[in-house]
């Protein structure tokens, strides 16, 4: 059994999966982040061997998702796609008529490499920030200066590292919550990790296992 | 039989003063009358010219009347070497000798350092003789129409064979043989190799098992003096019980440097010889611009540079790594230094010969133990050396990574008909059990990706043409696979450069990756200050003052061979029994005390194992000291079993006389041990068991991945214009377990832990032994002389059967009971 948690920031409930992905529930946004959709097929269009799986596990998981939830909205942290246009886009054009009745959008990333145009045909709105009080969402780029709105971002695949006694290293990703920003997980199941040293006072929630604990008194 | 080629060769050996060795002539007879061979010889022997003169002495026979007047007469002869360093010294002996005897010949050289235009100009003629690496070969093979280079190919030399041997590189020579010998099917083969365990086989290796015509092995019979002598601390009491640097007997060196003409000190690391430099600079200024520093990672030009001049004797001394094992004749040098264990008899007499270069001279070898149980190996190793007691080298079987790559190779240029291939490649040494469906595998793999074509859809690498050729179409894969054809593993490398333009060498990214502009750190054998990083190039300024940081290198930890272990427990009993004839083991003896008044001696019939706790949790001890390759798999076997009786984590340290299990709870060895914990049964299983939980495949993977072309690192200096297509072999190795686990290089991957890394069968030798000798099991106070290295080593590998949750769980209430 997955077991999801709550935490409130900025006023605001927001509840974060062990799927990788975090639920606003006042507004009903679904944001998931770095879903590299089509990173196996690129790889093999380029002559490197990558099984389909992979893709198909990250659709079944926001199927999960959203008929869990019934989001309005799910909002895309940027490198929603790997690379140009494949086999695996087209599936998830198909899935993006499946679920015509939310709106998506997509604030985009470094990999999304699509024109606009491409984005807006599949069904995509697609912004380079979007801003809802208290929070703004990027993919990476966040102006910290800013104290009118926490952002909340993707890109960094954050991780962290715990260490105890017996010598023992564990390396955790995690949700991320910092005095200036916030950092998602990223949701892709084919993707690396980057460790983060956080701060003090930080807030670390990492995904271990089937759930997300506070794991912030650890590091 | 005296022909007029003989007669020429002769005459010219008679003008410069040189007489012909017995070895020589019989190596002349032999290839003459067509033979295939292998010649057993050492560096500086006359071992090129054994199996260059024939070469030349057909050219003459076959041309008597004008063989001082044709030209152009296409490649005749290719000269595989190692080592590109020794293609230069070769190409000027050999040009050399056809100028003198007025042959028409040009004696070319093609390996990763020469310019493009020079290989352009081969591409369109090829030189008569081409002195070229494995790798260089293949990259031939990657050519369009290669075919025709090699119509007029008569023979080819693989010289330092044992090299090779025993590696891929080895494999790829085998396979660039084999397309070569299906080219020009009498072609002549012939090794050279130095002094190994096992000669014979070496010589089936690079012919191939099934040879119609009996090959032959000549050996030359030199007999080198070696003197060898161990650095000793002046006492005991504060000499310390681990450590690899051995800086605390420096001082004792600088007199033999001083009184030495040339001296070569060897270390085991490139991170330990510019560590080594820095403080020989440091403690005798005086010897700046008299000494220089020599390792892989410097730039040809720097390292051309320090060999020309310790060939030229103007330098006192060089500090350098294996990157010196080999080649370049330094007669100057007179002296060589070891430091820390060269863990195999072949490689410390291998090092040794590299001074008293002249026939008939003594080499001189000091050994500098880096902490004191090291002294035993130096007492081994003499012992060694008076037995010649040689390593093997074993070849590998049947990697199916190197396999891919060639096919790639020959798909990028002309296509094959696997018709015609696979018979090539079953005729060799490495592939001659090679099964039909290994190889359709094989073939399925760089087609379609995989077995299951669904799962592959839009895969693309090479394609089958309509009259069943396969081929690479794309351009861009072809040039991906031409950049990344090679067999060596390597961390992604950025250049070191000074802003002037100037470049002193490469170090690994992640080095780099932790400093700042600003940052100081020593490298090639000087202080520098990082100014900017930009297009994969470091750029650096002199920097003043001290500066702590070395780059670390990666890299795996040698193991000592298992003919060193077995000297090295006969030395270590030896002295248990109370015989300290060797002053190595006399100066041990205050350590050896130790270790008996805490624990016990163990001696040959006894298996000791110690126990005891720390602020870190609790600690297990076993002393097989049976090497680090055996030590790694026992102790992952030993963690497997341990770790199915309760859920529990350890991490793993080891070197090479024992290994240690670490817990953050109590280890209940005792209980363990009634059990049966050596035991053979199931022994297969968890071995298999225990090598996916320590993540060893996982990392062996790293390399196959690299060489399958599944990960391309890119080159020092170059721009990564692929970010797209980076990922990390660790992640191909997950996505490969979840969706395909039987894909056949993750077959590969664990097959390499079972028969290289851990060596099965020594593994289960080893545990025969300890399943005969009587466990001694001590709780002791403190960590023991023999424990003690183990504990401080950083290194670790990993192995759990605790749910990740249920760790951090733990965690977090140890947290809450210590806020309490």
């Amino acid at each position: 059994m997955k077991e999801r948690l709550q935490i409130i920031i900025k006023d605001q409930s927001l509840i974060l999966f062990p799927q990788k992905a975090l639920f606003w529930e006042e507004q009903k946004i679904l944001v998931v982040s770095d879903v590299h959709f089509g990173k196996a097929g690129h790889f093999r269009k380029h002559g490197i061997a990558v099984p389909d799986t992979v893709n198909a596990n990250n659709i079944q998981r926001l199927d999960h998702l959203i008929k869990h939830l019934s989001p309005q909205k799910i909002l895309f942290l940027g490198d929603l796609f790997h690379s140009e246009m494949n086999a695996e886009v087209e599936q998830f054009k198909e899935w993006r008529k499946s679920h015509a009745n939310i709106e998506m959008i997509l604030t985009i990333g470094n990999h999304d490499i699509l024109t606009r145009f491409q984005y807006e045909k599949m069904g995509l709105q697609c912004v380079n920030q979007y801003e809802m009080k208290p929070f703004v969402f990027m993919h990476d780029e966040y102006d910290s200066t800013s104290s009118e709105y926490y952002p909340i971002a993707g890109h960094i695949h954050p991780a962290v590292k715990l260490s105890t006694k017996g010598r023992q290293r564990m390396y955790i990703p995690c949700f991320y919550f910092g005095k200036t920003h916030c950092m998602l997980p990223a949701f892709g199941s084919f993707t690396g990790n980057y460790r983060i040293q956080p701060a003090q006072n930080d807030l670390v929630y990492g995904v271990v296992e089937e759930r997300v604990i506070d794991i912030s008194p650890l590091i | 039989m005296s022909t007029k080629g003989r007669k020429v060769i002769r005459e010219w050996f008679d003008s410069r003063g040189w007489e012909i060795f017995p070895f020589q002539q019989e190596v002349w007879d032999a290839f003459l009358k067509d033979k295939n061979g292998l010649l057993n010889a050492p560096t500086g022997s006359g071992k090129t010219f054994a199996l260059w003169m024939p070469n030349l002495i057909k050219w003459i026979d076959e041309h008597p009347k004008d063989y001082q007047e044709k030209t152009n007469n296409g490649l005749k002869v290719l000269w595989i070497t190692p080592l590109r360093a020794l293609a230069k010294d070769i190409q000027k002996a050999l040009q050399n000798s056809v100028n003198e005897l007025g042959i028409q010949w040009e004696i070319g050289r093609r390996t990763g350092d020469v310019s493009q235009s020079v290989k352009q100009k081969q591409n369109r003629r090829m030189p008569e003789v081409l002195i070229t690496t494995p790798e260089s070969v293949h990259i031939l093979l990657a050519q369009k129409k290669y075919e025709r280079h090699f119509k007029n190919l008569d023979a080819v030399i693989v010289d330092e064979w044992h090299e090779l041997l025993g590696s891929k590189r080895g494999i790829q020579t085998e396979l660039g043989l084999s397309r070569l010998r299906g080219l020009r099917p009498n072609l002549s083969i012939w090794g050279i190799s130095a002094t190994i365990g096992n000669l014979d086989e070496a010589l089936d290796v690079l012919l191939g098992p099934d040879q119609e015509d009996q090959p032959v092995i000549i050996k030359a019979n030199i007999q080198k003096n070696i003197q060898a002598e161990s650095i000793l601390p002046d006492e005991m009491e504060n000499f310390p019980w681990h450590g690899h640097l051995g800086l605390k007997l420096l001082p004792k060196i600088l007199p033999i440097i001083d009184e030495s003409r040339s001296t070569l000190i060897f270390t085991n690391t490139r991170a330990q010889s510019e560590i080594w430099f820095q403080n020989l600079l440091e403690t005798r200024p005086d010897l700046a611009g008299a000494i220089a520093i020599h390792h892989g990672s410097l730039d040809r030009k720097v390292r051309d540079w320090v060999e020309s001049s310790l060939h030229e004797g103007i330098l006192k001394a060089v500090v350098c790594t294996s990157s010196l094992d080999l080649g370049v004749d330094f007669s100057p040098v007179e002296t060589v230094i070891q430091i820390g264990s060269p863990k195999g008899v072949a490689r410390f007499m291998q090092r040794a010969g590299r001074s008293g270069h002249q026939p008939g001279s003594t080499s001189k070898i000091y050994f500098v133990p880096t902490h004191a149980l090291e002294l035993v190996e130096a007492a081994a190793l003499k012992s060694a050396i008076n037995s010649e007691e040689m390593e093997s080298r074993e070849p590998i079987l049947k990697p199916y990574d190197v396999l891919v790559q060639y096919l790639v190779t020959l798909a990028v240029s002309d296509g094959f008909h696997p018709d015609e291939i696979f018979p090539e490649i079953k005729k060799t040494f490495a592939y001659q059990t090679l099964s039909e469906k290994e190889w359709n595998s094989i073939l399925q793999f760089i087609t379609q990706g995989g077995k299951s074509l669904s799962r592959y859809n839009e895969y693309s690498k090479v394609d089958i043409e309509g009259d069943g050729l396969y081929k690479v179409n794309s351009r861009k894969i072809a040039r991906r696979h031409r950049m990344s054809i090679g067999t060596i593993a390597s961390d992604a490398m950025l250049r070191v450069k000074y802003m002037s333009g100037k470049s002193l060498g490469a170090v690994e990214e992640w080095f780099i990756a932790q400093l700042n502009t600003g940052d100081t750190f020593w490298f090639a054998g000087r202080n520098l200050e990082l100014v900017k990083i930009k297009d994969m190039t470091v750029y650096v300024k002199r920097a003043k003052g001290k500066s702590s940081k070395v780059p670390a290198y990666m890299g795996g930890r040698m193991s000592l061979s298992s003919n060193m272990t077995h000297i090295l427990r006969k030395k270590m009993h030896q002295a248990v029994a109370g015989d300290f004839d060797d002053i190595e083991l006399k100066t041990l003896e205050p350590l050896f005390e130790i270790q008996r008044d805490w624990s016990i001696l163990p001696d040959e019939d006894q298996f000791l194992i110690e126990k005891s706790f720390s602020r870190e949790g609790c600690h297990v001890f076993f002393f097989p000291f049976e090497g680090r390759y055996v030590h790694e798999g026992m102790s992952a076997l030993i963690a497997h079993r341990l770790s199915k009786m309760m859920p529990i984590t350890f991490s793993i340290a080891m070197n090479d006389y024992g290994f240690e299990l670490l817990s953050d709870q109590d280890i209940p060895i005792e209980k363990a041990l009634v059990e049966d914990l050596f035991s053979p049964d199931h022994l297969v299983e968890d071995i298999m068991a225990s090598i996916n939980s320590a993540e060893l495949a996982k990392r062996r993977f790293r390399e196959i991945c690299q060489i399958a072309g599944l990960v391309f690192q890119g080159f020092p200096g170059q721009v990564k214009s692929n970010k797209h297509l980076q990922m990390s072999s660790s992640l191909f190795f997950d996505v490969f377990m979840e969706y395909e686990p039987d894909h056949l290089l993750i077959q590969q991957a664990f097959d390499e832990v079972m028969s290289i890394q851990l060596d099965e069968i020594r593994l289960r030798k080893a545990l025969k032994k300890i399943s005969e000798q009587e466990v001694v099991f001590n709780l002791t106070e403190r960590f023991t002389p023999y424990a003690f290295p183990i504990m401080v080593d950083r290194l670790r590998e990993k192995l759990s059967s605790e749910k990740l949750i249920d760790r951090i769980q733990k965690m977090q209430s140890q947290l809450e009971k210590h806020v309490k």
